[in-house]
């Protein structure tokens, strides 16, 4: 048996180590974009589609003012800075986004259709058969001392509607002016000129990240050593996510710092030895190693967080490690191969159970939790192997003879709920627990607002707040998508949909949008409103060019010619068009409407409600919903979980004992949640996946408490409580991070490590006396 | 010898009053307001528009420009945007950060209605020269890209400015005369603009 898992162990090692070599070959398979953790969309397949097409297209911007007294200055550092950020390979400039020429060409393009072009208010004036007061704006505008209408526009356009018609989409665009190829703004005695650009990578991959902070970093640095007194403000979802990545890593080198130092103390104290420790260390690396092989297998590549959560999981190879250390506990000399026999069981049942729990978890859609779960599985199993028949072949030391006084102490918390002088306490206790549960229970609160969840560094969200206010620029927060069958199809949908959101906008439930329709109205609008303008301004436009002094016929043709959006395909692109054109194959075209400051997501919803073919996108909304959704589903495979452990264990305990042993693990999970909220701790998807190591980690030291008979008990206790220790270390310290996802798993931990060890000799069975081997 | 002395410094005295008669400043607190004429050649145009009307000016404040023929329509141009409303209905309004050309014009105007010259000069690069009763100064933006609504811009001065021709591409140009110009405490010049916009609606 003995040599039979020792080769097993051997071989999986082998095998483990020979496919991590081949993965590795091309270098670490190592994602680090926390979106690859969700699961994929549930949304329709085109709305998948569009989402897909426009993130490729460059959906994540990253935006920079660079500010100085001297615009040539400002100017000369803006094009340095973009220049750097593109030869790094961090942006790519799409079009002109500088929008000077851009927007000149725009004009060209669209003054021939101009008799088709009106704008809202134009329109509006028309349907009501108010014409003289167009012709008066008109005179009125051409009058003015400073105005810049000049012959040719008069001449070809005597109304001026096409400038209206411009002017009315450039009162919804930002307070940026173009200057000398660039968008600058002039405020206070300063210019501050823009850098836009569409990121090269995922704003959430953690290595692109890096990259674009180096290259941000650097080139800040080199522009304020070269011009002194320079002001740089940058924002985008790139700098967010990757400062909450390393505030993140900051935290947890901290407090993985002292835990470590922790638990290497207490091993030393406990063991006055350094032999656990390093045995300890070789069951943690054999199930690393095992867990990211079967991992890789499965996945081709292991998720950065996955490799985190599943690395902590596997310490519970700690906890194996330290009950066959304390079988060391023994004033007879005994054989490295008894104390791993003594442990056999226990360990056997506590691996089973928790191998099944994760497989029930794996079955999850969610990759994340299924790499976590795979990963641990088959880690927890190769350091099972590790310690049962790995540590007895290589263990050269003799039982230890001290720690009679650590013994007895370990046993106080059995004796507590096993002895009948503690009865009246005992219940005391376990009504409280009950009320503390009862009261907690109702205070529950779920939070899955991924806004609330994440706390915003202040310095960006004040250098966010100072670009928004120079430049006017809002960021997206939500989007629409349309779809149709043709863009001309999308338009007339827009149309409508913008005849709603102008009264939502009214009604201040929404700050405002841009539309493609805004720029290029459908077919239909673009002829109704030609024949809008021959029908309302024929009687006026005569006399209107008489008192300017111009002859000759309407300049106003009367013809089906109309401007399309594929007009602005390839060389005629437009970089505003194009990001709304989210995508389009033959018979499917979806245009997107972008949405900012909106105060009432409710509304919008309603809105779109209303037709299949209309989508409300909001990525942290989005998030915040799947967050939610798996919140939920983690909870019922928990429960999943235990029915599969229930069954497991009714073969060796009975349907009833068996119940009584998942008491503790039980328990803890019901009641951390509970005693959260009675602190005010939102129950969010956090706190769920940490229940995961809680039910884990829980179930095994009920297991070792009924596995544990006789002078056994009190190693099986000691053990059981160097575990709480150490993983408190590990993981409860993790509670006083200010990161709220790493906060939320430590104390979680905490509280429902501490009940599940409190709660263990529940399990225990007093009448018996030796376990059956397994 | 006394009597040459005496007689060269009162013809140098006379000289200097009739040479010197330097355009007014307004001082602090004071407006301005008048009438105007303004005719914009467009080219290839039968006629040149015509329009006239009054003025009012509030230093730092505001320009009223009350057009009486041929419509009644008031333009005000602040520090921020051109407003234009025919009767009482707003039918324009543009702000000067889009169109920062339309600002340096708007300054212009003020600066020049003002008599305030010396910021003028700096931003022409020259001084004021004189000609005949007149003074006069040009104002023609540096080569390159050119993103003001001009080509030139020409003041003529004599105790308040008289005329501004503002040249723009293509051969257009605005002759505006400025003729009737009083000063006034600011607070009267609002009065007066408001009374005329009454008037006019």
């Amino acid at each position: 048996m003995r040599k039979t898992g020792f080769l097993i162990y051997l071989l999986a090692m082998l095998f483990a180590i020979v496919v991590i070599t081949v993965r590795f070959t091309d270098g670490f398979p190592l994602e680090t974009n926390i979106l690859a953790l969700l699961p994929e969309s549930e949304e329709a397949e085109w709305i998948q589609r569009a989402e897909a097409a426009h993130q490729a297209r460059g959906a994540d911007q990253l935006v920079i003012l660079v500010g100085h007294p001297d615009f040539e200055v400002a100017h000369d550092a803006s094009l340095k800075f973009k220049k750097a950020l593109e030869l790094s390979d961090i942006i790519e400039i799409k079009g002109d986004t500088a929008a000077a020429s851009g927007f000149a060409a725009l004009s060209k393009t669209l003054f021939p259709f101009r008799t088709g072009l009106l704008s809202d208010l134009d329109r509006q004036r028309l349907a009501r058969g108010d014409g003289k007061q167009l012709t008066e704006r008109a005179l009125a505008q051409i009058l003015s001392p400073v105005s810049i209408a000049d012959a040719d526009l008069i001449r070809d356009d005597p109304l001026l509607l096409f400038p209206n018609f411009l002017g009315a989409q450039l009162g919804a665009s930002p307070l940026l002016q173009s200057k000398d190829g660039v968008l600058a703004v002039d405020d206070a005695g300063k210019w501050y000129v823009l850098v836009t650009g569409s990121l090269t990578g995922a704003p959430f991959d953690r290595t692109f990240q890096a990259q674009a902070r180096n290259a941000f970093d650097k080139e800040e640095a080199a522009l304020r050593a070269q011009y002194g007194d320079i002001e740089i403000f940058k924002t985008g979802a790139i700098f967010y996510g990757e400062e909450a990545y390393r505030q993140a890593e900051n935290e947890a080198s901290f407090i993985g710092g002292i835990s470590l130092i922790g638990i290497i103390l207490l091993n030393i104290f406990v063991f006055r030895s350094v032999q656990p420790l390093l045995f300890s260390l070789l069951a943690i690396a054999s199930g690393i190693t095992g867990g990211l092989a079967v991992t890789l297998l499965f996945f081709g590549k292991l998720h950065l967080l996955a490799l985190v959560f599943g690395a902590g999981l596997i310490g519970i190879a700690v906890d194996y490690a330290f009950h066959y250390f304390c079988e060391r506990f023994q004033p007879k000399e005994t054989p490295p191969a008894a104390r791993a026999k003594a442990i056999r069981s226990g360990l056997t049942l506590g691996l089973v159970s928790s191998v099944l729990g994760f497989l029930t978890l794996s079955l999850t859609p969610f990759p994340g939790l299924q790499q976590i779960a795979l990963f641990s599985a088959s880690g927890l199993t190769l350091a099972y192997l590790c310690v049962l028949f790995v540590f007895p072949l290589i263990d050269r030391g003799k039982s230890f003879s001290h720690g009679e006084a650590a013994l007895t102490r370990s046993m106080l918390l059995y004796r507590f709920w096993w002895q009948g002088k503690f009865k009246p306490v005992r219940w005391l206790v376990i009504v409280s627990l009950l009320v503390v549960g009862g009261f907690g229970a109702f205070r529950i609160t779920v939070d899955d607002d991924v806004r609330r969840l994440q706390s915003l560094p202040a310095g960006l969200q004040t250098e966010e707040q100072t670009i928004r206010g120079l430049t006017g620029i809002d960021n997206e927060t939500h989007r629409i998508l349309i779809r149709g069958t043709s863009s001309d199809d999308v338009l007339e949908h827009e149309e409508t949909l913008r005849f709603e959101l102008d009264r939502l906008i009214r009604e201040e439930h929404l700050g405002g949008y841009q539309a493609i329709s805004e720029i290029i109205p459908s077919k239909a609008r673009q002829l109704e409103n030609r024949e809008l303008v021959q029908r309302q301004m024929a009687p006026h436009l005569d006399g209107h060019m008489k008192s300017l002094g111009l002859s000759g016929p309407s300049p106003y043709v009367d013809s089906n010619d109309v401007v399309s959006v594929e007009y602005f395909d390839g060389e005629n692109g437009f970089g505003p068009l194009d990001r709304l054109r989210a995508y389009s194959v033959p018979g499917v075209v979806v245009h997107l409407i972008s949405l900012s400051g909106v105060r009432d997501s409710d509304k919008l919803t309603a809105l779109v409600d209303r037709s299949e073919n209309i989508a409300l996108v909001n990525q942290a909304e989005g998030l915040s919903d799947t967050f939610g959704v798996y919140r939920l589903r983690s909870l019922v495979m928990l429960a999943i979980a235990y029915g599969v452990v229930w069954v497991f264990l009714s073969l060796r305990y009975g349907l009833i004992s068996s119940i009584r042993v998942m008491i503790p693990s039980l328990g803890a999970v019901i009641l951390a949640p509970c005693i959260l909220a009675l602190f005010g701790q939102p129950f969010t998807f956090f706190n769920a996946m940490s229940l995961m190591l809680v039910f884990a980690i829980g179930l095994d030291y009920a297991l070792f408490n009924r596995e544990a008979a006789g002078e056994r008990k009190s190693r099986a206790m000691l053990a059981n409580g160097l575990s709480a220790i150490s993983t408190i270390l590990a993981f409860g310290l993790l509670s006083l991070s200010e990161t709220f996802a790493i906060h939320a798993f430590g104390i979680t931990i905490l509280i429902g490590i501490v009940l599940a060890y409190v709660l263990a000799p529940i399990a225990a069975d007093i009448n018996q006396k030796t376990p059956e081997a397994l | 010898m006394r009597v040459i002395f005496a007689v060269v410094m009162l013809m140098g005295l006379m000289g200097s009053v009739a040479y010197g008669a330097e355009p007014t400043k307004l001082a602090a607190g004071e407006g301005l307001h008048g009438r105007f004429q303004q005719l914009r050649y467009l080219t290839g145009f039968d006629a040149p528009i015509r329009s006239t009307g009054s003025f009012f000016l509030i230093p730092g404040i505001e320009l009223v420009w009350q057009t009486e023929t041929p419509f009644g329509t008031r333009t005000v141009l602040d520090d921020k945007s051109v407003t234009q409303a025919i009767g009482k209905q707003e039918v324009t309004k543009v702000s000067l950060d889009r169109f920062p050309g339309l600002a340096v014009l708007r300054d212009a105007l003020e600066d020049s209605l003002s008599g305030n010259w010396k910021k003028l000069e700096e931003l022409a690069g020259s001084k004021l020269r004189r000609e005949g009763e007149q003074w006069h100064l040009n104002l023609t933006p540096d080569a390159g890209p050119n993103t003001l609504p001009f080509t030139a811009v020409e003041f003529s001065i004599g105790e308040f400015l008289e005329a501004v021709e503002i040249v723009k591409e293509k051969g257009d140009r605005d002759v505006i005369t400025f003729f009737e110009q009083q000063t006034a405490p600011t607070a009267e010049i609002r009065q007066l603009a408001n009374k005329k916009n009454e008037m006019a609606q």
